[in-house]
């Protein structure tokens, strides 16, 4: 335990704590950060232009780096050694962590598309989960802020399923890659429109983090500070205010109230030594990733919670959302053998196709309430990276026919909307701790007709694009079939939701818990909802707006 | 990770691939089932009594900064014999373009199949199962290894198994798709290595100052030409 009389204690280094811890440094607060993985400095620690050949396996992915060994993550995945979760009775969950400071903000796919006004009161429309306590119109100028910050490219299309940002707030986007404009071309026949990805990339310097050079993948990290990760950007700034300490290797294991019920500690694990540490705070932040930041709150029972921290509605740990995912993808005999060039641009999608379907669905047309997007898998990648379909024979044809079909990959991506369900929730599993004897969470998951029904549309679509490009597709998965697991689009949120009222949700509009008025939500858990469009640059831009609105009830003295 | 799995293999193997690839699980090369195979077929595939790699992998902190591989390679040295020659049938040398084993393919090989993680196990077993194969196969046919063996012979039996047909012949299937998976990570292996990067014509992994270009003029040639051939002329992205 340190000395220092904190303001607050942030729970997490990753977008929602980094971001908090931004914003209450800034605004002249002492603030405590605990984080359960190790240190972690891109600058030193990241390969930046290796080769796959260079890496063992080729570096293709094992149980101990499921993304590959160049992954940014460390001593993490879906399992993390020591610290398991368990699933209920026919549910499969998934849980992604990464333990090691800046969370999985290290290995993101950057990929940051504001929410809509659509999609805050999505409830009243389609009566399906809940909506968010404000409208879209009270979070723009966050969100013109936090890409003003984080640094976003991508450009304002006036497509209702992105609003635009404020003139002069994006970065110029990457010019598309030839494959991408087929795919663009292909898909405009079908009606759907595309866009440049928004990707918290530079490509204008800005405050020591240099513009992207277009080269080597962002997953592992980015030493120069181009493509966003807090450890480059949000915890140096935030460290140089003077206001900031960081402990890592703290596993916190509860949040503690006294007598009246009010928080006045943590307490976590200090893995170095194995020690339990009580630290007294005056305030709390959880960020520590939805699904951790619930199972601290369940475990931190007390007379005062009994059922758990700030679960008076019963809504800690329920409402998960993950995104849905599926995918499909042919070779194009029109892109076989064509001129090869430099595609890897920011490593990513430079275009993408947004939902296009808010008219049908207002309609009745679509048997599914919310939408999707696409995203493109395409380009000359790494060809350390890349395993040559269907050859045939061997000697000098057969490698023609390998080095004809390089490029000529086209996959589409589904990313979509889901609608939590009663099926689909959290609780902790009484009968397993992890290493640090803390109890474990316990995980059910069901997707509904709702995902269903759009997972199937999206494979259609997707089949009518590929074949619009030339493509020979026989036959398609069922939804079922094709549809990942939950947890492995490794969007989950909504455990700790934010709401109108304190009988269906767990936090008020600023992340606020209902039940105690100095212990915070800044991490995805607060989603009330959980549009298709990636979670973090909204986790990010609720963080500074709460963050914010939290030292100014610290500076009244309200807290 | 691979979030885009591919139409084109067949829907069993596509649904495998599917669900195990996009979710960052690492799959074997060789994917399906080992089937009994029918009398009088493939019978002589040998039943190898492998011991399980049981060493440490590289843990889930690895120095990415220093690549290296922890476990020790496990091929024979007649394993790794037949591997380079099968490499080098699959990719011989043209001109001043390497063949597969000159550019350590084989390494490779014994890298994966040494790995303790379960799915190069699986591969490991098919692949020196194959590997024996080729010489209980040899040995029938013409008494001999097939390292020994003159390259004529040596090709006859590689005809039998190399070609798409192979796969729906019960003599030769088992052993077909034990070389296709080998086929493509020797492909891979290939083109992975500098000479093969080179030879396949990747022009990435550079930095380049200011914006990104996009397309040469020949790309967006080419484009257009698709674009034409796909009457998508009209739908061009602008």
């Amino acid at each position: 335990m340190t000395e220092i009389d904190y303001d607050v204690v942030v729970v997490g280094s990753g977008a929602g704590g980094a971001m908090a811890a931004y914003t209450l440094t800034k605004a002249g607060k002492k603030v405590l950060m605990l984080e359960a993985g190790r240190d972690y400095d891109p600058v030193k620690e990241t390969p930046m232009f290796n080769t796959a050949r260079e890496a063992p396996l080729l570096g293709k992915g094992t149980p101990e780096k499921p993304f590959g060994f160049f992954d940014a993550t460390v001593d993490g995945g879906w399992e993390v050694p020591g610290e398991p979760y368990t699933t209920g009775k026919d549910s499969e969950f998934r849980w992604w962590r990464a333990r090691m400071l800046g969370g999985r903000t290290n290995h993101w796919g950057r990929y940051s598309l504001r929410f809509s006004e659509h999609d805050f009161k999505a409830h009243s429309r389609d009566g399906f989960g809940a909506d968010w306590p404000f409208e879209y119109a009270e979070l723009a100028p966050w969100y013109d802020k936090t890409e003003e910050l984080v640094g976003i490219c991508g450009t304002n299309t006036g497509l209702d399923d992105m609003p635009d940002s404020s003139p002069g707030v994006l970065q110029p986007p990457p010019k598309p890659r030839g494959p991408e404009l087929l795919v663009a071309a292909a898909a405009r026949k079908l009606g759907i429109p595309s866009a440049p990805m928004h990707r918290a990339i530079l490509t204008r310097p800005i405050d020591n983090r240099a513009a992207c050079f277009y080269a080597t993948s962002c997953k592992r990290g980015c030493s120069i500070g181009a493509a966003f990760q807090t450890t480059t950007s949000l915890l140096p700034m935030a460290r140089a205010t003077g206001n900031l300490e960081i402990i890592t290797d703290a596993m916190v294991k509860s949040v503690d109230v006294d007598d009246q019920g009010s928080v006045n500690a943590v307490t976590y694990i200090d893995k170095k030594s194995g020690n339990s540490v009580s630290q007294p705070a005056r305030a709390v932040v959880l960020a520590a990733s939805a699904c951790e930041s619930a199972r601290v709150l369940l475990n931190s029972k007390s007379s005062h919670f009994p059922d758990g921290l700030a679960n008076s509605s019963g809504h800690v740990g329920r409402n998960i959302m993950d995104s849905t995912g599926a995918g499909l993808s042919a070779y194009i005999p029109a892109l076989r053998g064509r001129p090869i060039y430099n595609e890897d641009g920011h490593t990513a999608n430079h275009l993408f196709l947004p939902w296009w379907g808010h008219e049908a669905q207002a309609n009745g047309e679509l048997n599914f309430a919310r939408g999707y997007h696409f995203e493109m898998g395409t380009g000359f990648r790494d060809p350390g990276t890349w395993s040559p379909p269907n050859l045939d024979g061997y000697g000098p044809d057969m490698k023609r026919q390998a080095k004809q079909d390089y490029g000529a990959r086209v996959g589409l991506a589904l990313r979509g909307e889901m609608v939590p369900n009663e099926h689909s929730y959290m609780e902790i599993d009484k009968n397993v701790n992890d290493k640090w004897g803390i109890p474990v969470v316990k995980f059910h998951w069901k997707w509904s007709e709702q995902e269903l029904n759009q997972v199937a549309h999206g494979l259609q679509t997707a089949k009518s694009i590929l074949t619009t490009m030339g493509a020979s597709i026989s036959s398609l998965p069922t939804p079922e079939e094709a549809i990942r697991k939950g947890g492995e689009v490794i969007h989950e949120v909504g455990t700790t939701r934010m709401g109108a009222s304190p009988k269906d949700s767990v936090t008020n509009q600023y992340g606020q818990t209902w039940d105690c008025n100095n212990l915070f939500v800044m991490d995805g858990g607060v989603f009330a909802s959980n549009p298709h469009k990636n979670c973090t640059l909204t986790i990010m831009t609720l963080a500074m707006r709460n963050a914010n609105w939290l030292a100014g009830q610290l500076d009244k003295g309200a807290i | 990770m691979d979030k885009y799995p591919q139409a084109r293999l067949t829907r069993r193997e596509s649904l495998k691939w599917l669900g195990a690839i996009a979710a960052g699980l690492s799959v074997p090369l060789i994917h399906g089932r080992d089937k009994k195979p029918a009398p009088g077929t493939d019978a002589h595939w040998p039943d190898l009594n492998l011991q399980p790699i049981t060493v440490a992998g590289y843990g889930t902190d690895p120095n990415m900064m220093k690549p290296e591989t922890p476990w020790p390679l496990t091929m024979t040295a007649e394993q790794r014999e037949l591997t380079s020659l099968i490499a080098d049938i699959l990719v011989p040398r043209e001109g001043d373009k390497p063949s597969a084993s000159e550019v350590s393919v084989t390494d490779v090989v014994d890298e994966w199949i040494s790995a303790p993680y379960p799915s190069f196990q699986s591969d490991r077993v098919k692949i020196l199962s194959g590997l024996a194969w080729l010489d209980d196969e040899c040995m029938q046919r013409f008494d001999r290894k097939f390292v020994a063996a003159p390259a004529e012979q040596q090709l006859e039996i590689i005809d039998d198994i190399a070609w798409e047909e192979a796969r729906s012949n019960p003599r030769f299937a088992r052993m077909a798709r034990v070389l296709d998976g080998l086929r493509r990570l020797v492909m891979t292996a290939y083109f992975s290595s500098p000479e093969g990067t080179k030879d396949i014509g990747y022009q990435g992994n550079v930095a380049l100052a200011g914006d990104y270009p996009g397309p040469t003029p020949e790309a967006l040639e080419h484009l257009d030409a698709a674009l034409q051939e796909l009457g998508l002329t009209d739908y061009a992205y602008s």
